[in-house]
């Protein structure tokens, strides 16, 4: 009882941060920091997830949305991060491999954005280990917003309404650390805790069907054994793994990080809330739809060597493999796909 | 399934969603909070969520099942030794008389092994003594500070996690003993922070828990050999709470404590006996699961008692 005290002592100390900010233009709106891990991940606040140097505050998570949809901060004035995490798509990318300036195409597909404040591994082959590290390589690749992290600073003070925002939230004035860390902030409030499966292991199976609670038993079964990458809850156990998408030639994965043999075409395990509207799919948004997923693994990936052993085959009837979609089903969070405080802000 | 392993979570989500309604309702105009939690609030971040984690996971209002109190696996066990000389022990897994690498090749005289992850947990450590009986220490830190729930998450991919460290009473010791895995308290726990958390790679849903060890590695016949078959290319070892219970691993050596300093010693930890246990013949029929992992994980669990793998190096 002590313990539940002082988290509600917390999240009122929160909830009356910035109530006079004046660096913010969405005051009417609820608390960005007010979420609690979903079921799965370690209880408690989003708060308790932030790290040293960045604790998660309301001015700092809405400066991060503000910045998460800033077109300046790609070479062309174009692209925002939210060009290619698209909230009505889990905030994923509905392409298989993003534009970027110049219409630039990536190699990958870009990840969907939720409960990664949980997470400690970034990017599908690792290369961040921090959201802190992640948000600013975006802004600066190449093929996606090709601005140096100084010209987007540049940039900003050229507004004052972002050197408010940035004193206000750190105290400080624009700096390309302060840009990092105000769009992790933000990414951190991303929490999908919603579907109907989050209610189903809270106890109300109202909305988790019959037909997904059998793609649920498929899922977390034996026969089909998703669960050794896809954790019950998290849906994600945050590690790397060969899937059986590697074929001779192509995407190394996280061996193009650690340089081990053994890591060739590892990426990381994606949680799957809200996978039904994050297609295409695999790291190369190569598979157009969940039936192919599930009949790829069925097939035991595509038979390069290096597929880990855990990718064995398995058959499904047409029942089961119907089951297992409603099962996918039941992980979309609606109210998370909508929520008006993930999306751009009035500008 | 097991949906009540998660209701303690919704429990306090309602209990936070209460507090987020007191909030809007008392915080009037008081700038100072502001002020306390935007520009200078870095006190607020990191650690913070500790004490509401071992709070949250509470079952008593549930009642679910398999749902474990706090209490059972508190995050901040009592010591059994909080003062002693700081001992490490490292382990040094081998295989073929050479190092075990993660992520390569490792050769075998019919082809090689390349193992893509390699984890376990260590709890309830004991020392041997003289006398044959056995002293509880526990398991810390580099700064001496209680691991979280007493647990310990050996993982070769990250080599820090490969030292354990304890605390312990000047003297002459004959061994070591401990869990190779967690107890069934915490096995029955949801919602924790590391090392029990969703990221170590150890939960399982097999009537929840989670596994003691897991090891899956990549076997390439020499071309000399083709068709020659290797150790097992999977263990599960764990992960069924209430029918199977952490076996108790035994490490033999010699070992020296003194009244200050710090000691520092390597355990080695064989591979080969890992896959004996792991490839007997024994019959694991009353298992309620089947796949070879499992398999393989219950047999190299009962086999632990004869099994030679962990040798303190002097």
């Amino acid at each position: 009882m002590r313990h539940l005290v002082a988290s509600l002592a917390l999240v009122m100390g929160l909830g009356c941060a910035d109530h006079d900010s004046p660096g913010t233009d969405t005051k009417a709106e609820a608390p960005l920091t007010q979420a609690v891990a979903p079921a799965g991940f370690p209880v408690g606040p989003i708060t308790a997830s932030a790290p040293a140097g960045n604790a998660l505050t309301e001015a700092r998570a809405r400066l991060g949305r503000r910045l998460f949809y800033e077109p300046a901060l790609s070479r062309t004035r174009t692209i925002s991060c939210g060009s290619c995490h698209e909230q009505e798509n889990g905030f994923a990318d509905p392409h298989p491999v993003s534009s970027g300036v110049d219409d630039l195409q990536g190699t990958r597909n870009a990840p969907s954005l939720s409960n990664l404040a949980w997470s400690q591994h970034f990017f599908w082959d690792g290369r961040a280990t921090s959201l802190e590290e992640q948000a600013g390589k975006p802004i600066e690749n190449p093929v996606e917003m090709d601005l140096s992290l100084d010209d987007a600073v540049a940039r900003l003070s050229e507004q004052t309404s972002y050197v408010r925002d940035f004193q206000v939230a750190y105290g400080d004035a624009i700096t390309a650390d302060n840009l990092r860390r105000a769009l992790a902030s933000f990414v951190r409030t991303l929490v999908s805790g919603h579907s109907p499966y989050d209610e189903h292991l809270g106890g109300d199976d109202t909305r988790f069907s019959e037909a997904a609670a059998r793609g649920e038993a498929l899922f977390f079964g034996e026969k089909a054994e998703c669960f050794h990458c896809h954790t019950e809850g998290a849906l994600t156990n945050d590690g790397f793994f060969n899937d059986g998408s590697y074929l001779d030639g192509g995407d190394e994965g996280r061996k193009l990080i650690t340089e081990r043999a053994g890591d060739l075409g590892k990426f990381k395990v994606p949680g799957l809330r809200n996978i039904s509207v994050t297609a295409p799919y695999m790291h190369d948004g190569s598979v157009p739809t969940l039936r192919e997923v599930i009949e790829r693994y069925a097939a035991g990936g595509l038979g390069h060597p290096s597929t880990d052993p855990q990718i064995g085959h398995f058959s499904l009837s047409s029942v089961q493999l119907e089951d297992l979609l409603a099962f996918f089903d039941a992980l979309t969070d609606p109210q998370f796909l909508s929520d008006p405080r993930f999306g751009a802000p009035a500008r | 399934m097991r949906t009540g392993q998660f209701t303690s979570v919704a429990v306090l989500r309602l209990g936070l969603g209460v507090g987020l309604v007191l909030s809007l309702a008392a915080c009037g105009n008081d700038k100072s909070s502001s002020a306390g939690t935007s520009a200078g609030g870095e006190a607020t971040g990191g650690t913070g969520g500790a004490g509401t984690a071992a709070g949250g996971t509470s079952g008593d209002a549930t009642g679910g099942g398999g749902v474990t109190s706090a209490a059972a696996c508190p995050e901040a066990p009592a010591l059994h030794q909080p003062i002693g000389t700081l001992v490490e022990l490292g382990f040094a897994p081998r295989l073929a008389g050479k190092p075990l690498e993660l992520a390569q090749p490792n050769a075998l005289a019919e082809g090689t092994v390349t193992p893509s992850n390699a984890r376990f947990y260590v709890s309830e450590l004991s020392l041997l003594k003289d006398d044959g009986s056995s002293l509880p220490v526990d398991l810390v830190s580099a700064d001496g500070k209680a691991e979280a729930y007493g647990i310990h998450l050996v993982n070769l991919e990250e080599p820090a996690s490969l030292t354990i460290r304890t605390l312990a009473p000047a003297g002459n010791y004959t061994g070591a003993t401990f869990t190779w895995g967690i107890n069934d308290a915490c096995n029955a726990s949801s919602g924790l922070r590391p090392p029990l958390s969703f990221d170590s790679q150890m939960m399982w849903p097999h009537i929840a828990g989670f596994l003691f060890l897991r090891y899956e590695a990549q076997w390439l016949a020499n071309a000399s050999t083709p068709g020659a078959l290797g150790p097992p290319s999977m263990i599960h070892m764990g992960g069924i709470v209430g029918s199977i219970a952490a076996p108790k691993a035994h490490v033999a050596g010699a070992l020296t404590v003194p009244a200050s300093g710090k000691v520092t010693r390597s355990v080695q930890m064989s591979f080969e006996p890992i896959f004996a246990g792991a490839s007997s013949t024994e019959e694991v029929s009353g298992l309620p699961f089947q796949t070879p992992e499992v398999i393989a994980g219950e047999r190299l669990r009962r086999g632990v008692p004869n099994l030679d793998v962990f040798t303190l190096l002097p």
